[in-house]
């Protein structure tokens, strides 16, 4: 059995091997072009750093950026997992972007404004060619996908399943507003769709759903709000760009104590009744049914992943 | 390496990688081909414990792309080493591509 965010979920992080916790909770961005910044996103201990070669750097200095990141690959590599954000296919720098950070083996590449299906094949056959001249097992190097166009969205299932390489899809939120003639405001209305259609196509294609940026990075209260509405509609992690909001994201995403006895307890009540034979199952007066059984589960494992300890 | 120098003359061929900010280095370089010795400045207020390390940093990537005549001037906000590789070779490949490839 999988559950929302359980086996399948840990399955799919640890695609690529990683030595890391297998939790995508936060993305954190890191402007590529920045030495001090590079250096101090380890202390926050986001789940994954992004060094950005796209938004982040402006368009004089793509060739600095660039340099910088790979040197820090090489010689500063956390000991977290790291992505890069790279520019998009439309621009003139994807190409050296792919052919000079792919041989440093990250985790993933993000790729921007992706929009048909097309983009993320052609962006796998071109990691594929590295990986194959740097003697990297072709498909370590997964793809996140930012969709931020009206397009990428409506194709968003077939993005997601367009290469084996794509670990998550998530939506770029300022674009996609821009693309749609609207604007942000403070309850995101203007994403609404967007956002069910992301994860609900993520979920169906079994790659994570990622959650887009909150830029308003004075507004806790609004952050944590909209982190909890995320996790409700099934998001499994946020990307952030400020180090404050990293620890609400794995406040948030993290199982309480509560929910770990309760997890506990349902499949302490599933083993007893299996082993006495027991048809039907219940806790405390309430039916057990095998969703509860899973969610169970993947509270338990997402703890174990999270760090968090508990007994049995 | 020359310390303290903070004068040197570039022509309009000369180029420029990195930043003022905290934990970056400004370089500003041009090579003259006919020339073989290198000049050096660094400002910097670590020089005195990290000079060695950073004037070996330069040479090996002066020597990887094999170049002499250089004119380097650098104004160092306490880079690591890391950062002092990619905006050399920021730099270099920039000379490269404005004079070398015309």
């Amino acid at each position: 059995m999988e559950g929302t965010f359980g086996n399948s979920y840990f399955a799919l992080a640890n695609k690529g091997g990683f030595k890391m916790n297998s939790l995508y909770r936060t993305m954190f961005f890191v402007p590529g072009n920045d030495p001090h910044k590079i250096v101090k996103a380890e202390v926050y201990r986001p789940d994954c750093i992004v060094y950005d070669l796209e938004d982040a750097v402006s368009i004089t200095e793509k060739d600095s950026a660039r340099i910088l990141v790979k040197h820090a690959l090489e010689e500063i590599r956390p000991d977290i997992r790291v992505g890069v954000r790279i520019n998009g296919i439309d621009t003139p720098f994807f190409e050296e972007d792919v052919r000079i950070i792919t041989p440093l083996c990250p985790d993933f590449l993000r790729l921007p404004k992706t929009e048909k299906p097309e983009e993320v094949q052609l962006l796998d056959k071109l990691i594929s060619e590295i990986e194959q001249k740097n003697n990297i097992t072709v498909g370590t190097i997964k793809i996140v996908c930012t969709i931020e166009t009206a397009l990428g969205v409506y194709n968003a299932y077939k993005l997601a399943t367009a290469s084996s390489r794509v670990l998550a899809i998530g939506l770029g939120a300022e674009d996609f507003c821009t693309d749609m003639k609207t604007t942000r405001s403070a309850d995101c209305e203007e994403l609404r769709y967007a956002r069910g259609k992301i994860v609900l196509d993520a979920h169906a294609a079994k790659v994570l759903a990622l959650d887009f940026v909150y830029s308003d990075i004075k507004n806790t209260e609004g952050f944590l709000k909209n982190v909890l509405e995320a996790k409700q509609l099934g998001y499994t992690g946020k990307s952030v760009v400020h180090p404050d909001q990293i620890s609400v994201v794995h406040e948030c995403y993290g199982a309480t104590a509560k929910d770990i006895e309760h997890a506990k307890a349902v499949l302490a009540a599933y083993d007893e009744a299996t082993a006495n034979g027991s048809g039907v199952i219940a806790l405390n007066g309430k039916m057990i049914d095998a969703p509860m059984v899973t969610r169970a589960k993947d509270v338990l494992a997402y703890a174990k992943e999270a760090g968090v300890t508990y007994e049995g | 390496m020359l310390e303290g120098e903070k004068q040197m003359e570039f022509s309009e061929k000369a180029v420029v990688a990195g930043t003022d900010k905290k934990g970056d280095v400004r370089l500003t370089l041009e090579v003259f081909p006919n020339q073989s010795e290198n000049k050096i400045v660094i400002e910097s207020k670590v020089l005195a414990k990290y000079g060695k390390q950073i004037e070996s940093v330069i040479n090996k990537m002066l020597e990887q792309y094999k170049l002499a005549g250089v004119y380097l001037h650098a104004i160092d906000q306490g880079a690591f080493d890391f950062t002092w590789k990619a905006r050399l070779e920021t730099a270099i490949l920039r000379w490269q591509t404005k004079v070398v490839s015309k």
